[in-house]
């Protein structure tokens, strides 16, 4: 529990606060990424780009303490780094997986902004 | 042996939720001055002028990597010598090794915890300057 009079501490709750608010529309950014990536025939350049925002949410989720999201972000980022290793579309156990970790993220992401 | 100080540092990182609470960390917590960089080849540029310390970079960056970045400071004999630091959640032991071959000094794991990053930056920092032999690591952030 922050100590409310440490300015410190108040500083890191505000944007802590800031952040769980944005979440619920970062996940809705990489949901989208991810439906337009799935539904679009396998490019590097989608790959990479949906790849690099789920990337970007698992770590600032991370810092930020929401470690749950970051975990989940984690585990569809690794699907889409395969992905981009195999050069290929995902299969469909990958696909699932995907779809799960998504699942996931939203629903944290709508208990972290409250 | 006086120890050089580290009082500024330039950071490197695309992310601004992750460059709003470094900065917290860097400044309000760990005392430093910071100037703070969207991109390496913002920081090719930068480097110059604000003359930091230290350089704490992020690895995935779009356009120009970190070690990229890295790359073309090495080659310009006016920022050859700045120390960098990696930030990356790519901290297997291979890549690890990776990022010191290239020239890091060492590599802070993200995610990190706002609480303990300067101290990160501090301990590396405080071991290349000891001069101790195979000084350069890894910190969980």
């Amino acid at each position: 529990m922050p100590d409310p009079a440490d300015p410190v501490q108040n500083q890191l709750a505000k944007l802590k606060q800031k952040y769980a608010a944005d979440l619920p529309l970062k996940v809705a950014r990489v949901e989208e990424l991810v439906a337009g990536f799935l539904a679009a025939a396998w490019t590097e350049e989608s790959c990479f780009a949906t790849y690099r925002q789920i990337h970007s949410l698992a770590g600032s989720a991370g810092t930020y303490g929401f470690s749950d999201l970051g975990t989940a972000a984690r585990a569809g980022e690794q699907l889409l780094k395969r992905s981009l290793e195999l050069r290929g579309p995902l299969g469909e156990a990958d696909r699932k997986d995907l779809a799960a970790a998504l699942s996931t993220m939203k629903t944290l992401a709508g208990a972290a902004a409250g | 042996m006086d120890m050089k100080a580290l009082h500024r540092i330039l950071m490197v990182e695309d992310e601004p939720d992750i460059q709003a609470v470094a900065r917290v960390a860097l400044e309000a917590v760990g005392g430093f001055s910071v100037d703070m960089c969207s991109s390496g080849r913002e920081a090719l540029e930068r480097v110059k002028s604000c003359a930091p310390d230290l350089i704490l970079m992020d690895v995935m960056m779009p356009g120009l990597d970190g070690p990229s970045t890295l790359q073309q400071l090495r080659a310009d004999p006016a920022t050859a010598g700045y120390p960098v630091i990696f930030m990356t959640a790519k901290v297997q032991s291979h890549e690890v090794k990776r990022y010191r071959d290239i020239g890091g000094l060492g590599v802070i794991a993200k995610p990190f915890d706002p609480m303990t990053l300067a101290d990160s930056v501090r301990t590396i920092w405080e071991q290349e300057h000891a001069g101790s032999s195979g000084s350069r690591s890894e910190s969980a952030g």
